[in-house]
């Protein structure tokens, strides 16, 4: 029997809905059929926490007086965009610091934001009628600030792919490093946990759809950018979505270092881990054929991160049961896996979004409108030189 | 009893044989995990001492009465585990099994005996979780 929102958010209000991580169902599915987990279970909660470099927010300092319309701007020596009103900006987590390079980017602007340190603001102006100023330093704090919240325009991705190296020279990626002659094979995706592996086509996720998003609650704001509707089918029956992402927004003043992490990525950049999940609706039988899929029928490539293309070569179809074992068969012999995204955060925050949605914290929402389906994803049209 | 240590050769005795003479005359099994000697410079060779408990001692003692500075590690790489975001970046470049991540928990291990002081993991490590062991000496 088919459920809808209402009812569900009816269940959860009433305290009577039966709420388990997408863990759970997994489980669950080896012995009890998709029928009878979709009439018992109404919410499943996915989860992940990983790198996810396409992050940052927007912040409102408030004004100087007299004021200044802030061209160029740092905060502990990282620039941040200039290109918006007089004292609003958007600090990217990837973004280097002047003095000290990728050991401190953006995301660690973030991070101390987060932990209540201050961070010092550097901004030089245009001089205006209206905004005299030419320079201006200042301390702020989360608590300063009139608005901080996080725009992340990629995050969340549905299904990546799983990195490895046939060159004999250690690769440094933002997979991490990757070790020569296939010495290991990078992963990051939260495999049964993932948000979007668990409902693939997006029958329940859209834009306005609520989401924890780093301690806090945030929202599905758009499309994430280069998604695309990946599918692909085997000749074994196995099916593989990948590449949907999510844009989110979120109160950064609400969340917490527990889930907001700065990274770098040796020899790469700096990065900022995410942690962030998705409560998912059990509509109906076939949505939950999907929520209780395992590791073992969960798939992504290993490709060769190794030469440097765009296109890279891939070697094999892996389950992320191979990859969470620690070793993968590749070219006939055994090679060491190891994940980026924390399984054991991952754990927690879905954990974590159970008691919330048990408690009436969280109800449901339904998508304010559904989210763009994309068949292709498009590559520069370069003018002149194909070199590097 | 397997001990690592790490020796630091002053220049003037980088044509020593130290490590000929922990074989020979302390019945020691040496594995050598790293060196960097050059005639005239000052070196450090970083080695896991393996034999008797009494060997081993006496060995260490040997050594110690030697113009050079010895380093025994009683641990290698300290962990921050509220730093750890238990991610598997270190687990991808420790070239001894000495950090894994394994089912069920998937909490990250360290085991010390497997570990040959690469410093990898250092480096490897995002979010600076881990010291090793010579950056806090």
């Amino acid at each position: 029997m088919a459920k809808t929102f209402e009812q569900i958010n009816e269940k959860i209000k009433k305290g009577t809905a039966v709420v388990l991580t997408a863990d759970e169902v997994a489980r669950l599915a080896k012995t009890k059929s998709i029928e009878a987990l979709a009439e018992e279970v109404d919410v499943v909660t996915t989860a992940t926490f990983g790198p996810m470099c396409s992050s940052g927010a927007f912040l409102n300092f408030g004004h100087s007086d007299p004021p200044i319309k802030m061209a160029q701007l740092e905060l502990n020596g990282v620039p941040a965009s200039g290109g918006l009103a007089a004292v609003d900006t958007y600090i990217g987590a990837t973004e280097p610091s002047l003095d000290r390079g990728i050991q401190y980017g953006g995301a660690h602007v973030i991070e101390d934001l987060l932990r209540g340190n201050p961070v010092t603001l550097k901004a030089r102006g245009f001089t205006t009628d209206c905004y005299p100023r030419k320079e201006v330093t200042a301390k702020v704090t989360l608590e300063t600030l009139n608005q901080a919240y996080m725009f992340n325009p990629r995050n969340a991705y549905q299904n990546y792919s799983a990195a490895t190296n046939s060159t004999d020279k250690k690769k440094f990626t933002y997979m991490g490093c990757v070790l020569p002659n296939f010495g290991n094979v990078m992963y990051s995706t939260s495999g049964q946990l993932s948000p979007l592996l668990k409902d693939p086509q997006l029958r329940t996720i859209g834009i306005g759809t609520r989401v924890f998003f780093g301690g806090a609650i945030g929202y599905v704001a758009w499309q994430g950018t280069q998604a695309v509707n990946g599918y692909e089918k085997f000749d074994d029956g196995a099916e593989m979505y990948s590449g949907y992402t999510l844009a989110l927004i979120g109160d950064l003043k609400q969340m917490s270092p527990e889930f907001i992490r700065a990274a770098v990525m040796e020899a790469y950049g700096t990065t900022i881990f995410i942690g962030m999940g998705i409560p998912i609706p059990v509509l109906d039988a076939e949505l939950m054929a999907q929520l209780a899929k395992s590791d073992e029928e969960l798939y992504t490539h290993i490709y060769d991160y190794g030469l440097g293309l765009l296109k890279k070569p891939t070697y094999r179809r892996v389950s992320y049961a191979e990859l969470r074992s620690g070793s993968v068969e590749l070219n006939g012999k055994m090679v060491k896996t190891a994940s980026l995204s924390s399984i054991s955060k991952a754990r927690t925050i879905a954990e974590r979004i159970k008691t919330m949605v048990k408690s009436g914290e969280f109800s449901l929402t339904q998508p304010v409108a559904p989210l763009p389906k994309t068949e292709k994803f498009k590559t520069m049209t370069m003018i002149g030189g194909e070199g590097i | 009893m397997k001990k690592k240590i790490a020796l630091i050769f002053p220049p003037e005795i980088t044509d020593k044989p130290l490590i000929t003479e922990l074989v020979k005359h302390h019945n020691i099994v040496v594995n050598i995990l790293k060196a960097s000697i050059s005639g005239g410079k000052q070196g450090k060779m970083t080695l896991e001492l393996s034999g008797k408990d009494s060997d081993v001692e006496k060995a260490l003692e040997y050594l110690s009465k030697e113009n050079l500075e010895v380093i025994v590690y009683t641990d290698s790489v300290i962990r921050y585990e509220e730093q750890c975001v238990e991610c598997g970046a270190c687990v991808g470049v420790c070239p001894s099994k000495a950090l894994t991540m394994s089912a069920p928990d998937y909490l990250l291990k360290f085991d010390m005996e497997l570990c040959v002081l690469c410093g990898h993991c250092v480096k490897a490590c995002p979010v600076r979780a881990i010291t090793f062991f010579d950056d806090e000496a």
